[in-house]
């Protein structure tokens, strides 16, 4: 990446500023600086803001946007909540050096269709909080684009009577995932995200449909929810998998993470 | 632009472009012991500590350790020494290139868990790549020197 200009701010007010500028780019970790060929004009570094945090508040878990997929590996609070659910998802992204360095604002923020978290955050229902826009659900967020300049403060994440699982398929263990699928119970709902089709992540909606309210699906449930993932979803090839394979790997994906949860 | 940080233990200064990543910036400055392998985040073999905590120089923007403390393989040079002893005695060391990031690497897990099991090494691990050995030397070379830190 080529940079004419790097500013740190020292608040969010001034990085929104910097950001309303139509040439500004946003630096979370950085990691993916070494093989982007973009030429910025003025790169914004979020690191002296305070956003590198896991607070629980009661009912909710908020996670900050410069938190690192290292801290989601190793946050106990994380891993009481949802069972190891992040500590899963996160823990085959290339090697603990990377993981220092990968945080939660520039991953969402990438919409990236590798993205082993975006898929669990979509599935847990999270909301990205936006400095001066207020917060937007997950799929909304990755879905649309957004009126202004998209500063990530934090992701706020429900934990009442919330549980998930995370499956995923790689060709080698720090690989990207050639399909990544979470599912995710609340008290009343389930939602089954798919990503690394390779697009970004979606959800089915007839697979949650399948599994209604059910606490506990059985398994032809769980086998004709991924059926009907399988259907609905767009799958694509690239070098890592074709549309065919990714298809298939997905019935079995979203069965065996329904499964989990139950 | 120009960046403040130390650099094993001591204070330095450089003149760098934004876009500059640190392993260039590190290596431009003479600390030749960080090497420079895939250069595309993939191999550890750039491993340095910055603030204590192991990353790759190769995707970290010389910027960003503006005013922090990076601790390249000279910075452990005697519990390195150490650790080389342990991999010459189990064969698991041939071009010795990716030595360093794995002395750092090492260094971190044993700080952040000081017994770990085989499966935990193999996992903090797994972001270094070694192309000669295979693996099972290090494997065994890791899990020696472990055992006698703890002595």
């Amino acid at each position: 990446m080529e940079i004419s200009t790097y500013v740190r701010p020292h608040s969010l007010d001034e990085a929104y500023s910097l950001l309303a500028d139509k040439k500004a780019f946003l630096i979370g970790g950085g990691a993916w600086s070494r093989m982007n060929s973009r030429k910025v004009d003025l790169a914004v570094d979020l690191s002296s803001l305070d956003l590198r945090f896991i607070k629980k508040n009661g009912t909710t878990i908020e996670i900050g946007a410069m938190t690192t997929a290292r801290d989601l590996e190793t946050s106990a609070e994380l891993n009481e909540t949802f069972g190891g659910l992040f500590q899963k998802a996160v823990a085959h992204i290339v090697g603990v050096q990377m993981r220092n360095l990968i945080t939660v604002g520039g991953t969402v923020g990438g919409k990236f269709g590798f993205s082993d978290l975006n898929t669990v955050l979509l599935a847990l229902n999270a909301r990205v909080v936006l400095y001066k826009q207020g917060e937007v659900d997950f799929e909304t967020y990755l879905t649309q684009r957004s009126e202004g300049p998209a500063l990530i403060e934090k992701i706020v994440l429900n934990t009442e009577n919330v549980s998930g699982a995370y499956e995923a398929v790689r060709i080698s263990r720090t690989d990207f995932s050639i399909l990544n699928v979470c599912a995710a119970r609340t008290k009343d709902s389930w939602r089954v995200a798919v990503g690394a089709r390779p697009g970004a992540a979606r959800l089915s909606v007839k697979a949650a449909e399948t599994l209604g309210s059910g606490k506990s699906p059985d398994a032809d449930a769980a086998k004709k929810a991924g059926q009907e993932a399988a259907e609905e979803l767009d799958f694509g090839s690239d070098l890592r998998g074709t549309k065919e394979y990714r298809t298939s790997v997905c019935r079995n994906l979203v069965k065996r993470a329904i499964q989990e949860v139950v | 632009m120009t960046i403040e940080l130390k650099i094993n233990g001591r204070p330095r200064r450089f003149e760098i472009e934004p876009g500059d990543m640190l392993v260039d910036v590190l290596r431009n400055e003479g600390y030749v012991e960080v090497k420079k392998g895939c250069d595309t985040g993939s191999c550890g073999v750039c491993t340095v500590l910055m603030n204590d905590t192991p990353i790759l120089s190769c995707s970290t923007l010389a910027v960003k350790a503006d005013g922090q403390e990076i601790i390249t393989v000279k910075g452990i040079e005697k519990e390195a020494a150490e650790f080389a002893d342990f991999l010459t005695a189990e064969g698991a060391d041939q071009c010795g290139f990716c030595a360093p990031g794995f002395a750092l690497t090492v260094h971190s897990l044993i700080k952040e868990n000081p017994s770990p099991n085989e499966e935990e090494i193999r996992h903090y691990l797994a972001g270094n790549l070694c192309r000669c050995s295979g693996y099972e030397g290090q494997l065994r070379a890791i899990t020696k020197f472990v055992e006698a830190k703890n002595e």
